[in-house]
């Protein structure tokens, strides 16, 4: 019984297992799924993870919308999250927020740059002038220091400087320390632009120096010329161009000018020792410079190429190397030795010239008004010390006083009072005189001066109608010339005519002198024939094209030619008539030809083209024989109209 | 190796710096020309085997207003004087251009270009062409015609 029940029970599960095989394997993966979420839910890391990126959306939604309550819940929190971080890690946090802020300052300043400027300014400007400060203050302690250490000759020179120009001996100090670096030097020629010579210091050549030099001179040609432009009176020329670091410093003289490429501005001594050496390159090479005209293979080029080169480098070295000052030290003491030597020597000079002008004058005094004065001089002017019996004398002392010496004169003499009353007297009695008479001069003048006026009034006038006359006269005169220039031009028709055919053709050898073109072309007609050959008619073709163009290039030509005549010709066979009319036969028949080109057409040349047979007149000779062959020949020549130019010339007349 | 400055003048628009740009090896860009007033080319050749370099001085057209500066004209060896055939003005004006050229520079070279020949019909470049004289060129920029023959006549004339 039991066993049969176990039975059962196991068919029931085998069963169980065939009908419900899906329902039981979806149960298990629902409680593995349940198990799985009991296990997140416990985890707070997990729902975490899964519930961010809701919270993001709504956080950023509503931060889009600048809704009021999420931004003062982060507000809240945003110093105390900034100031935590910054304890924690600040590499983190800048880099996060470096990714927001950049961008925002950037278009922060760029909308509102006066606003940035005044709030920025309280914390850049003194945090950039004291670091300014700082920098300066440590450069002013390090000359400082080298004026305290230095026991040099230069440093005596410029305290001796400083006193004398009244600069600081630090901002000399300065200006020494601050020389400019000539990178390239060219000499270029004033008139031409043309460079001569170039030199470079090593890697800082011009990338094409010809074009720099021209350029550099077009551009100082257009700053001179705007300059004078601006101030007529002002000759001066420019000196210095620059363009950020880069200077152009421009010395000229003579018949050249160079230019120095330097990186800064030169200062005052850095100027003078370039001019130095200008003049001197100017004074060895001037025969060069002065007849220069472009010929770059002169012998002296890479001389001069070699100067500017050497002083290049000797800067660069002084540059580089500046302290020389030890040599100097070893000299201080030779150097003052001579310095105090040479300024006794010049004060005893001084002093000796002085007590000797002096001597001079007071014996010029007592040579030439017989008086005896005492001079003393002092900086500024000079002291008169002495006695004279005539005040006229007192003037007298001064002008021979001021023959020697320009400086003003302290008057200590002493003069007899009774004198002083005379001369006051004296010029009390004639004041009243000069006054009458100024009076009366004056009058005069007035009155000379209304008769002036009227005088000028009257001049006035007949300028003004002297200037009508005038302007008639001019017009009158411009006619005349223009009719003068057109009657020469019509009585020289001819004269130009013909130098005007003398030019086009040359170089034509059937042209002749007279004006006419004799095409004695080999074989243009065979004996007896009075066709021409047509492909020597070709020649004839093109320089009747030419002749008709001179002959009909304005309205006076075409109005006085008469006639335009084409001749034949035969060879000396043959009877006379037969050749006249052989002759007249082969002119038709070119007339003919030529009649019917357009440029005939367009002229009306056959209003004035006739044709004439002139036998074997004046046959072609060649070596002493008749060439047959060119004889038989054509000749196109012009005829002027001379009542035609003397009606011209009528009309221009009238 | 002989180096020479030239000068290439006429009125605005005729056509210089095109003439210009068709024929030289190196050149400065075209601002300078609208701000200072000229444009500096250089052409390097060899005239009957004599090496030479001309530095050519393009300067910017004259206007009624706008006159050249005659201090670009100082030493120069030649110059060219350009006009547009297809404005008669522009060759009125040649006879001022050289006047004021030669006043400068007495015994210097010239040539002059008869520019945009490319606008001719054949009949009137015909009528043109036996009007010109050995320093006289019809040339065209647009076309490269006589561009060359127009420099190297000039160089000729200066160095030889």
């Amino acid at each position: 019984m039991k066993n049969l029940q176990n039975n059962n029970q196991n068919q029931l599960e085998l069963l169980k297992q065939l009908l419900l095989e899906d329902e039981l394997r979806q149960l298990k993966q629902l409680a593995s799924k349940l198990s799985s979420l009991e296990i997140d839910f416990n985890n707070s890391e997990v729902i975490q993870e899964k519930i961010r990126p809701v919270f993001d959306d709504v956080l950023l939604s509503n931060l889009s919308q600048k809704d009021s309550k999420t931004i003062d819940i982060l507000a809240s929190y945003l110093a105390s999250v900034i100031a935590t971080s910054t304890n924690q890690d600040i590499d983190k946090l800048s880099h996060a927020l470096q990714a927001v802020i950049s961008p925002a300052i950037s278009s922060e300043i760029e909308n509102n740059k006066d606003k940035m400027i005044d709030a920025l300014y309280p914390i850049m400007g003194g945090m950039i002038s004291k670091y300014v400060t700082q920098s300066i203050k440590e450069m002013m302690e390090s000359i400082n220091q080298k004026i305290e250490d230095g026991l040099s000759f230069d440093r005596y020179k410029r305290k001796l400087k400083s006193k004398f120009t009244g600069v600081s001996e630090v901002e000399l100090l300065l200006e020494e320390s601050s020389d400019a670096n000539i990178e390239s030097i060219i000499v270029i020629h004033k008139e031409t632009g043309l460079m001569i010579a170039e030199a470079h210091q090593e890697n800082k050549e011009l990338d094409d120096a010809v074009m720099v030099a021209s350029m550099a001179s077009a551009i100082k040609d257009f700053v001179n010329d705007w300059i004078q432009n601006q101030d007529e009176e002002m000759a001066s020329e420019v000196q210095i161009l620059s363009y950020g670091n880069a200077t152009l410093y421009i010395e000229s003289a003579g018949s050249v000018y160079m230019i120095a490429f330097m990186d800064a501005e030169p200062d005052y001594e850095q100027r003078k020792e370039i001019n130095q050496f200008f003049a001197k390159v100017l004074k060895r090479y001037s025969k060069l410079f002065q007849k220069f005209e472009g010929d770059m293979s002169h012998q002296d080029i890479p001389d001069v190429e070699k100067e500017l080169f050497a002083f290049i480098n000797q800067q660069t070295n002084t540059t580089t190397y500046p302290n020389t000052q030890q040599e100097h030290k070893n000299n201080i003491a030779k150097y003052i030795l001579y310095l105090f030597i040479f300024g006794l020597i010049g004060y005893i000079g001084v002093n000796l010239y002085k007590a000797y002008s002096l001597y001079g004058i007071e014996k010029a005094i007592k040579q030439e008004i017989n008086t005896t004065v005492t001079l003393e001089e002092k900086d500024s002017y000079i002291k008169v010390d002495g006695y004279i019996t005539d005040i006229s004398k007192y003037d007298k002392i001064e002008s021979i006083i001021h023959k020697y010496s320009t400086k003003s004169i302290i008057n200590n003499l002493h003069i007899p009072i009774k004198d002083i009353y005379s001369k006051i007297n004296d010029i009390n009695q004639t004041i009243p005189q000069q006054l009458s008479s100024t009076q009366h001069e004056i009058e005069k003048l007035q009155k000379l001066y209304n008769d002036l006026q009227a005088q000028n009034q009257k001049i006035s006038g007949q300028l003004l109608d002297a200037t009508k006359q005038i302007n008639i006269q001019k017009s009158t005169l411009a006619d005349m010339i223009k009719k003068n220039e057109k009657i020469k031009y019509i009585v020289n028709i001819k004269q130009n005519i013909l130098s005007d055919l003398s030019s086009m053709f040359a170089s034509n050898h059937y042209y002749n002198q007279d004006g006419s073109l004799d095409f004695h072309i080999k074989n243009l007609f065979l004996p007896n024939s009075v066709m021409y050959d047509k492909d020597k008619i070709v020649q004839i073709q093109s320089d009747y094209k030419k002749y008709i163009m001179i002959l009909f290039s304005d309205k006076i030509r075409v109005s006085i030619i008469k006639s335009i005549v084409i001749e034949g010709y035969t060879d000396s066979s043959g009877s006379y008539t037969k050749n006249i009319e052989l002759s007249a036969k082969r002119a038709q028949n070119i007339k003919e030809y030529l009649l019917g080109l357009p440029i005939s057409k367009k002229y009306h040349i056959d209003k004035v083209m006739i044709s004439k047979g002139m036998g074997s007149k004046n046959p072609i000779m060649k070596d002493g024989l008749e060439d047959k062959n060119a004889s038989r020949r054509i000749k196109i020549r012009f005829e002027l109209d001379n009542s035609k130019i003397a009606k011209q010339l009528k009309r221009v007349d009238i | 190796m002989i180096r020479k400055k030239i000068l290439l003048i006429g009125d605005f628009g005729v056509g210089k710096t095109s003439l210009i740009r068709r024929y030289i090896d190196n050149t400065f860009s075209d601002n300078y020309l609208t701000t200072i007033g000229v444009k500096i080319s250089k052409k390097r050749l060899s005239i009957d085997t004599i090496e030479c370099e001309i530095l050519i001085w393009d300067i910017e057209g004259a206007t009624p207003i706008k006159k050249i500066p005659h201090s670009y004209f100082k030493g120069a060896s030649g110059a060219i004087f350009v006009c547009d055939v297809s404005r008669g003005q522009t060759i009125d004006d040649l006879y001022e251009h050289i006047n004021s050229f030669l006043i400068v520079n007495p015994d210097a070279k010239y040539v002059i270009a008869y520019n945009k020949i490319d606008m001719l019909s054949n009949q009137q470049k015909e009528s043109l062409k036996i009007k010109l004289s050995g320093n006289e060129f019809m040339t065209s920029a647009k076309n490269d015609e006589n561009v060359k023959n127009l420099f190297e006549t000039l160089a000729k004339e200066m160095i030889l």
